[in-house]
């Protein structure tokens, strides 16, 4: 049976509804389950899930729908109560008389503060982000889809105020050592880093890491920085500096490749700057994320590190196809500009025949959904599938450490590689992670070395084995 | 360190306290573990010594020292008295009924800006007025006259001068060490001189005798240049880099004095390495 | 610091407002964490915010606002008959409380109250008769928030009531109110028997003029210092008035005993009528506000909340930014505590320019200065506390007179700032009286009552109109 229950004025973030769905979708007794704010998308996605949507009629992005699919009314019930229990772990608040009640808008919890995290849906960002602004804070905007003229404006204003925006689309960033969304563990070093693009400022930090080199400050400027619209903002006034910080010895500025007279711009700059830059454009022929931490390595007068890697028990695996499915964009643009050099078409898509290489965290697949980054769910269906495609010979995903990701994301693949290596498909991992992320990196690469995996830190290092598979063809 | 330890999968289990540390004590945390004994407490800060080194276990309000770990609240540990164990190392710190996890590391040490002397004199200048106070023991006249043993002896005068957890005498000593540390080679003046190695070594072999535990564990990581947050923002004013106001307003409020002694002795550190010294 | 110094060298303390995950990361890592629980403003807003932040005239104009609400200085200079004051009392009109209001949608205190008025005036022989002139148009009716002035409840103000006369020195600015009649059968809870006539006619022949002669005798009284003073001593300006009260008798009180222009009956009839009315002090606090919120209107482009009224059927607000438009939506019915055997049923929906006092920074907004007032609106002095630490977040400042002991004597939330409202959905609190929905049954009760965000919604669009955006 069906029960949709509207709870007005009841609002939950999105990876918590998440967590809460899932958890009632555990319940027993549950079919179907769907805990989530009242927005038009919603909307959708239940009346896809074929619950009747007329119950929720004028409710809005403020109320709560809870949508259950039961097998009895016990059932329904019993759900309701997992649900309390998901929602209810509030962080400890004290709660004194003449304690401060809870602060609603990022103004008022702002004195004292010297930034501000923000991650409310894209349509709401800017209004915060202006807050914060005003109030002297910094910003990081993790949150995405911010209409591109709202950028524009913030970065001026972050200009005029002598502060600098993150974002927005920044998943990841690092200041004075302190990581910001998805950041991974690493020491506080001379190396400074300003980039456009997440799982390539962690991929950087994490091989850096893995020379003895530590990164203090990684800026991350934001997906659409360097269009032609906002000119590089962030990314020219987080270089310049970085180049004016006594700590910072090397720089290193990574992006997707942007448009021609910004790419120009952001070179120049980096040549009139006093400490050494190195600037990667991933996409570019030749560029690979570790060649630039080569480079910068180079420059600190080290010789760059062989990246430790677990090889498979065995290369063997059927003849087929390149699926790749990664959670970070730049690391799946990495290893798709690499699978350039396989035989045959390389598509983004996931329903491109032939080798596909896709962007799991892209837009399109996280509608309604956490990020793979910390859902693995959908991933580890189409790794399933993939496993038991006979078309397939050759699969390659990223796994991503570090804060803000999945606490235990081997122990979620390795049953699903297992299958899938015992089917004869080879499994290649890019690992980007360091040995002080909360999820052990070593012990995540045993687990999924053991499931029949070859792992690798060095993204590029992957990607260049599935490949050479595929040249080698199966058998 | 010649290798550089690593500690895996940095996390605070849930009945511990996620911690911050200075990495001029990080040899000691993440070493083997060790037994230490708790010197004292006030109300907001607890201090151990283990290993023969001193740690400062503070809230976030409190000021950053080089030999500090930082929680959130460290009330327990302040509950328990002198004397009582505790447990050092291994990414970890135990003290009463509080564990503590090191997540993350500060450099306490500042990286300055190469500048010319000229820069840093004008700074020394506009900063001077507000720190004359402090009795220098005349050490100031010692450093014009440029003579090690005339310095040396000066020092070893204001080692354990005065009251309190950190002597003013010793705070000069703070200031001036990591200032000739530090300064030096910003204005392009690497050894100070030889002044730095010659007057060092005298301090930290009678620190441990004439002061308290934690006074000589700041003597000695001033020698390295590892300083408090304040002190940090005032060398990085002197050689042009931030705000100077701001800076000398966090030294007027460090502890009692401290704060002016330990600026004091960064300012005739500079004004010795700038070669201009006014005396009086 | 120009190069971005703070953010790359010194530990930061972070905001959050999103998702929780990003902010236990921070947690684990040891750093300060300031979360907010950030949910989505009001629904239709958020294209009207974000042109708003925008904006930077928005800003501009609520400095320039505020000022102007925090500097006046009410000084009660007189008591006059109203007409002689207010132009349009001239013509055939009756002034009421709240947003413009129609005989026909009126409820039934209101009603009672034009009857009443009609009657005290002479301009109709019964009750009856009142109801069919009233019906027929032949009375003006305008809101007393159009005319300077202000009324609690009903709020009724016809030519010859008198009225108090507030002043600011400064400006030479004017606002009025009527006397208090006391509680139980009154005009202003729709009562409109003989022996409120007979009340209404004393107070225009003995109270007024008595209280009128007092005043010039002994010179303009300073009412945001007795405000001020009355705070501290567990009033609230708004339900709770007995020390502004007292203190207002004491401060006339020689020149009342000089007075000579009535018999000594008669003054101490007076005495007697303000001393057993705990109430007598709301109508001045409310004359105050309403010369405050009229020196603070008519900035352009200022988000400032400066008019929040109810007639009984609609709860309104204006804001300083856009000119006399009034934001409507039906009045709300009081959550609270109800005298005697009287039930919710009983209760009319939300009624009076009585919540001018929130607008001014009192009442609800400085409940944690009153705790006793939850014997009357129900609740917890905890509870109370929290309310007015609430309100903090959407307002402007800290009023720099009226202070809060307990709160080391912070300044109450005042300038009530409708983005903030629309962004953070915390809707003003108001403390208020409740009236009974028959006309003439008196006051059933008090409680708290939250302004509707359909006003907020509506004001905040209409704003976001005036600006350039981006």
């Amino acid at each position: 049976m069906d029960s949709v229950e509207v709870r007005r004025g009841t609002y939950h973030d999105s990876v918590r509804l998440m967590q809460a769905s899932r958890a009632l979708q555990q319940a027993q007794g549950v079919e179907e389950a769907l805990v989530a704010m009242a927005t038009d998308l919603n909307r959708e996605l239940l009346a896809g899930m074929g619950f009747d949507v007329t119950v929720i009629g004028e409710a809005g992005p403020n109320d709560l729908i809870v949508a259950v699919r039961a097998a009895d009314e016990q059932a329904v019930a019993h759900a309701r109560e997992t649900l309390e229990t998901a929602l209810v772990a509030k962080v400890g608040t004290d709660s004194g008389m003449l304690s401060a009640p809870p602060s609603h808008v990022v103004g008022s919890a702002a004195p004292g503060a010297t930034l501000a995290l923000i991650s409310v849906p894209g349509e709401y960002a800017f209004v915060e982000a202006m807050d914060a602004l005003e109030h002297g804070l910094d910003v990081m905007v993790f949150s995405d889809n911010v209409p591109i003229a709202q950028e524009v404006f913030l970065k001026q204003a972050a200009a005029r105020l002598g502060l600098l925006v993150m974002g927005p689309d920044c998943g990841t960033a690092i200041v004075n050592g302190v990581g910001l969304g998805f950041a991974n563990v690493v020491d506080s070093g001379p190396v400074g880093v300003v980039g456009a693009a997440g799982t390539g400022i962690q991929q950087i930090c994490c091989l850096l890491d893995e020379a003895g080199v530590g990164v203090r400050n990684a800026l991350g400027t934001g997906s659409h920085d360097l269009s032609i619209e906002v000119g590089g903002s962030s990314t020219l006034r987080g270089l310049a500096a970085l180049d004016g910080d006594p700590s910072t010895k090397v720089l290193i500025v990574v992006s997707k490749p942007p448009a021609l007279e910004v790419a120009t711009k952001v070179r120049a700059a980096a040549e009139e700057c006093r400490t050494p830059t190195v600037v990667v454009y991933l996409g570019e022929a030749g560029v690979t994320l570790e060649g630039a931490v080569s480079q910068a390595l180079e420059l600190l007068g080290k010789p760059p590190p062989i990246y430790a890697s677990w090889p498979a028990p065995s290369d063997d695996h059927r003849p087929g196809s390149l699926r790749g499915l990664f959670s970070g964009g730049s690391l799946s643009s990495e290893a798709a500009r690499l699978a350039a050099a396989a035989p045959g078409e390389v598509g983004r898509d996931e329903k491109a025949s032939g080798h596909t290489i896709v962007d799991y965290g892209d837009d399109e697949y996280t509608r309604g959904r956490a990020h793979p980054m910390i859902d693995q769910r959908l991933r580890l269906q189409r790794l399933e599938a993939a496993g038991r495609d006979p078309q397939v010979g050759v699969m390659l995903l990223d796994v991503v450490l570090g804060y803000g990701a999945h606490p235990d994301p081997a122990s979620e693949l390795a049953p699903v590689i297992s299958r899938a290596t015992a089917a004869g498909a080879a499994v290649v991992v890019s690992l980007c992670g360091t040995m002080g992320d909360p999820q052990d990196r070593d012990r995540q690469a045993l687990l999924l070395n053991e499931a029949g995996a070859s792992v690798w830190l060095s993204n590029a290092a992957a990607a260049g084995h599935a490949i050479s598979l595929i040249k080698e063809g199966g058998r | 360190m010649p290798v550089r330890q690593h500690q895996v999968g940095r996390k605070a289990p849930p009945a511990s306290l996620p911690a911050a540390a200075s990495r001029g004590v990080r040899h000691l945390l993440e070493g083997p573990r060790q037994p230490g004994v708790l010197l004292g407490a006030s109300s907001h800060a607890a201090w151990l010594q283990a290993g023969g080194h001193v740690l400062v276990l503070a809230g976030r309000d409190a000021v950053r020292l080089p030999n500090g770990v930082t929680v959130a609240e460290p009330v327990d540990a302040v509950r328990s008295s002198s004397g009582d164990l505790c447990m050092v190392g291994d990414g970890r710190l135990e003290v009463g009924n509080m564990k503590a996890t090191v997540v993350r590391w500060w450099d306490p040490r500042p990286s300055l800006e190469t500048v010319s002397p000229k820069v840093v004199a004008a700074r020394c200048a506009e900063a001077r007025p507000r720190f004359v106070s402090i009795d220098e023991g005349g050490l100031g006249k010692a450093l014009i006259s440029n003579d090690p043993a005339a310095v040396r002896h000066a020092m070893c005068g204001l080692l354990g001068k005065g009251e309190g957890l950190t002597p003013e005498g010793d705070d000069v000593l703070v200031g001036l060490l990591a200032g000739l540390r530090l300064v030096g080679p910003a204005v392009g003046n690497p050894g100070a001189g030889g002044m730095q190695a010659e007057v060092a070594p005298i301090v930290l072999t009678e620190a441990p005798f004439r002061t308290t535990a934690l006074s000589a564990a700041l003597l000695r990581h001033a020698v390295a240049g590892e300083v408090a947050d304040p002190v940090a923002a005032l060398l990085q004013a002197l050689t042009g880099r931030g705000d100077q106001e701001e800076a000398v307003s966090g030294l007027l409020t460090m502890g009692n004095t401290s704060g002016v002694a330990t600026a004091r002795g960064v300012l005739l550190a500079a004004e010795y390495l700038v070669g201009g010294i006014n005396n009086g | 610091m120009s190069g971005l110094e703070r953010l790359l060298e010194t530990e930061p303390v972070v905001v959050t407002a999103g998702v929780e995950v990003l902010a236990g990361a921070l947690e684990a890592q040891s750093v300060e964490v300031r979360r907010t629980e950030w949910s989505p403003p009001a629904a239709g807003t958020e294209a009207a915010l974000a042109l708003l932040a925008a904006s930077p005239e928005v800003a501009e104009a609520n400095e320039v606002a505020i000022a102007r609400l925090l500097e006046v200085r009410p000084h009660l200079v007189d008591v006059v008959p109203a007409a002689r004051v207010i132009p349009a009392l001239t013509e055939r009109t009756f002034l009421h409380a709240g947003p413009p209001l129609a005989w026909a949608d009126a409820s039934g205190p209101m009603r009672g109250a034009l009857m009443g008025a009609m009657l005290y005036e002479g301009w109709a022989d019964s009750p009856e008769d009142a109801v069919s002139k009233l019906e027929a148009g032949e009375v003006e009716l305008a809101p007393c928030h159009h005319h300077q002035s202000a009324g609690p409840m009903a709020g009724v103000i016809s030519p010859s009531m008198p009225v108090l006369v507030v002043q600011d020195p400064d400006t030479g600015g004017v606002a009025y109110s009527t006397l208090n009649e006391g509680l139980g059968k009154v005009l202003r809870y729709g009562a409109y028997a003989p022996e409120v006539i007979e009340r209404l006619r004393w107070m225009e022949r003995v109270l007024g003029p008595i209280v009128g002669d007092v005043l010039r005798r002994r010179g303009p009284v300073d009412v945001r210092s007795l405000i001020a003073q009355a705070l501290q001593m567990g009033d609230d300006g708004h339900n709770r008035n007995r020390a502004g009260t007292s203190l207002l008798l004491r401060t006339i009180g020689a020149a009342l005993v000089e007075s000579d222009i009535a018999p000594v009956a008669d003054r101490s009839v007076v005495y007697s009528f303000i001393d057993s009315n705990d109430h007598f002090m709301l109508n001045l606090v409310m004359a105050a506000g309403k010369l405050i919120v009229d020196a603070a209107s008519g900035v352009e482009h200022s988000s400032l909340v400066t008019t929040m009224a109810r007639n009984g059927t609609e709860f309104g607000i204006r804001l300083s930014g856009t000119g006399d438009r009034w934001f409507t939506a039906p009045a709300p019915l009081v959550d609270g505590l109800f005298l005697g055997s009287f039930t919710a049923a009983d209760a009319n929906p939300d009624i009076g320019d009585s919540a001018i006092t929130e607008t001014i920074g009192l009442g609800g907004f400085a409940m944690a200065a009153s705790p006793a007032i939850v014997g009357f609106v129900g609740g917890t002095a905890s509870a109370a506390v929290q309310r007015t630490l609430a309100m903090y977040e959407i307002t402007m400042a800290e009023h720099p007179s009226y202070q809060i002991p307990i709160l080391e004597f912070r300044g109450t939330p005042t300038g009530i700032d409708a983005i903030l409202v629309a962004r953070t959905g915390v809707r003003p609190q108001i403390n208020t009286g409740v009236a009974g929905k028959v006309a003439g049954v008196g006051m059933v009760g008090a409680g708290l009552v939250e302004a509707p965000m359909r006003c907020f919604v509506d004001a905040v669009n209409a704003l976001a109109g005036g600006v350039a955006g981006i």
